[in-house]
């Protein structure tokens, strides 16, 4: 449904997207990610033919978002970070002048516009200025714009910025289930949203793609270090140093409590010392309170990632498709950070 | 067709806002005034040619005011990305919105035909040829204006500045020119070219001329409609600047 290609736009003096390609399937919900000011609006607006990339490739369902663009339009509904409406209409009266403009036909075309005002839950308000609308009813509106023609992709960018929680809710339900029928992309800064409706996680930093994968390969698949917590009573520097003599152990934080004494190890991804610890707090008599994995939370990802001011290493989780295939990714040495 | 739909948005959209019904009440106040101190002055059809060639001017105060939200309002407000993403070409938009200010316009311009029965009320006798050839040319010199706003409202995200920018553009081509070529000795003098005629060409006040004397002549209706053509192409231009900005 979208291939990217190397795509590469500076507006005068800054480059927003840095040599971005990726590839989305049919059907799939991306979730798009990465800091302010990372690139994803910009790509969100190279996709949907607002403008053209500087350099490189975009194609969206066969047709080329710069030559084709008219025929890109009208299999794209777009819903950008502003929301912006003619705030002199009506939402229906909106609603009905988008649907012409997008060419619903006549005959069904008022069963589009009221199928739109039912999905995103405008049915009170339908009749009211746009203008005169709060933030998350605009949103809907925006919302109900963007699905009006029952478009093939679906690019939402920020959908839930700014509203409240019950909104949220709604707005990440209506996601899911529009997400059965079309394919969608969706940038947030809303993590946990993404968890729960994201098929696939795409993470972009300074205009580079530096994640991509499933929401639950990201965090719990990747091949990064991986960090275990052991609280024991008695032990001490004896037990610092055994653990730190572990195989496959590469760090050992201690953390001193009055009687309980925690320390947090770091291994390389194919190490789980866990039975090991066990024993060894057996063996030596120590008590044993607690063992566990800390397991990295995409929120942790995203921070770590993001966190250099250089684009790192790619971290690519699952193989992604439109990417060279060159080099397997390399299981890091060390902290990346 | 999608001009069709954006046009008769573009023209709906004046009705939506307050500033559409002040300008227009001010126009009418305003040529109502004018007519009724000329009809008191000289009460024939010659009120009548002298208030239309003053509309021509009153129309470079108005119209303005008329095309300075086309696009800038649309910038400021980011509807201009909704409008470009939408399977809509930047030709259908330019024209959808200098029809819609033009037809916008065309109906504020509707009651100054009442005129016409005043004169014939107070005795005169309209001269109806003249009128008709007065307002086909008003008709194309307010065609002119709409198309130059439009353009300078495609410059700028701030409907002040397009406003008064198109006024001074206006005010030259319809004012200040015919003042230059008045003192042609100013200019520098060439054998080559003819600089007065060469001003008098582009200035708008000596096109519309004409019209005031009951003459619809093919240059004058050309030359406005080369305007008209060249502020919707400038347009189209800057619609397109987008992709290079
Ligand atoms: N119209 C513009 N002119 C100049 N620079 C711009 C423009 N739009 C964006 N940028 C710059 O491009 C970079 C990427 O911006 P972009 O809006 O794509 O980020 P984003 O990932 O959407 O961020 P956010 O999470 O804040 O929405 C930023 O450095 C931004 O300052
Ligand atoms: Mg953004």
């Amino acid at each position: 449904m979208i291939e990217v290609d190397s795509l590469v736009k500076r507006y005068a003096g800054v480059t927003a997207v840095d040599g971005i390609s990726f590839k989305v399937d049919k059907g799939e919900i991306i979730g798009f990610l990465g800091k302010n000011g990372a690139g994803k609006s910009t790509t969100m607006k190279i996709l949907s033919s607002f403008f053209p990339p500087t350099s490189g490739s975009a194609r969206v369902a066969g047709f080329d978002c710069v030559t084709e663009s008219m025929e890109v339009r009208r299999r794209v509904g777009y819903m950008p970070e502003r929301v912006p409406i003619y705030e002199d209409m009506r939402v229906e009266e909106y609603l009905r002048y988008r649907a012409k403009l997008k060419g619903v036909a006549w005959r069904g075309r008022e069963r589009a516009v009221n199928e739109a005002i039912l999905a995103a839950g405008l049915k009170e308000v339908r009749r009211k200025l746009v203008g005169s609308l709060s933030k998350g009813y605009r949103q809907r509106a925006g919302l109900a714009d963007a699905i009006v023609h029952k478009p093939e992709l679906l690019i939402l960018d920020e959908p839930t910025a700014g509203l409240d929680p019950g909104q949220i809710r709604q707005v990440r339900d209506l996601i899911k289930q529009l997400g059965t029928q079309t394919t969608l992309l969706l940038s947030t800064h809303i993590l946990s949203e993404v968890e729960l409706t994201a098929s696939r996680i795409l993470l972009i930093h300074r205009g580079r793609l530096v994640a991509s994968g499933s929401p639950g390969s990201l965090v719990g698949g990747s091949r990064s270090n991986r960090r275990f917590l052991i609280e024991i009573r008695g032990g001490g520097v004896l037990a610092e140093a055994m653990f730190r003599g572990m195989p496959g152990v590469l760090k050992v934080d201690w953390i001193q409590g009055e009687e309980w004494q925690g320390y947090r190890l770091e291994t390389g991804y194919e190490t789980d010392p866990r039975v090991d610890l066990a024993h060894f707090a057996h063996d030596n008599g120590w008590d044993l309170r607690e063992l566990r994995e800390e397991r990295e939370t995409l929120e942790d990802l995203f921070v770590r990632i993001t966190k250099t001011d250089e684009a790192g290493p790619q971290v690519t989780v699952t193989p992604e498709p439109a990417a060279p295939a060159a080099e397997p990714p390399a299981a890091p040495a060390g902290d990346p950070a | 067709m999608n001009f069709f739909v954006q046009a008769r948005r573009e023209f709906t959209a004046f009705f939506y806002s307050p500033m559409a019904y002040i300008i227009a009440t001010f126009y009418l106040l305003f040529t109502g005034f004018t007519f009724w101190i000329l009809l008191k002055n000289e009460a024939n059809a010659n009120a009548m040619r002298s208030l239309l060639s003053f509309l021509g001017f009153i129309h470079v105060i108005f119209i303005p005011m008329v095309t300075m939200r086309l696009l800038a309002e649309e910038r400021k407000s980011g509807t201009l990305e909704m409008l470009v993403t939408a399977p809509i070409s930047d030709v259908e938009i330019a024209l959808a919105k200098f029809f819609g200010a033009l037809s916008f316009t065309v109906l504020m311009m509707a009651p100054t035909l009442l005129y016409t029965w005043a004169v014939h009320k107070v005795g005169g006798h309209p001269d109806h040829g003249l009128t008709g050839a007065s307002y086909t040319g008003l008709l194309l010199i307010s065609a002119a204006y709409v198309s130059i706003g439009l353009f300078i409202s495609s410059l700028t995200a701030n409907q002040i500045v397009a406003a008064i920018l198109t006024f001074v553009v206006l005010f030259t081509f319809y004012f200040l020119l015919g003042f230059v070529a008045g003192s042609a000795a100013a200019l520098p003098f060439n054998e080559k070219v003819d600089w007065p005629a060469v001003v008098n060409y582009v200035h708008f006040g000596s096109r519309l001329q004409a019209f005031g004397k009951g003459i619809v002549d093919t240059r004058d209706v050309v030359y406005f409609l080369s305007v008209v053509a060249l502020g919707l192409f400038l347009t189209v231009k800057s619609l397109e600047s987008r992709r290079w900005r």
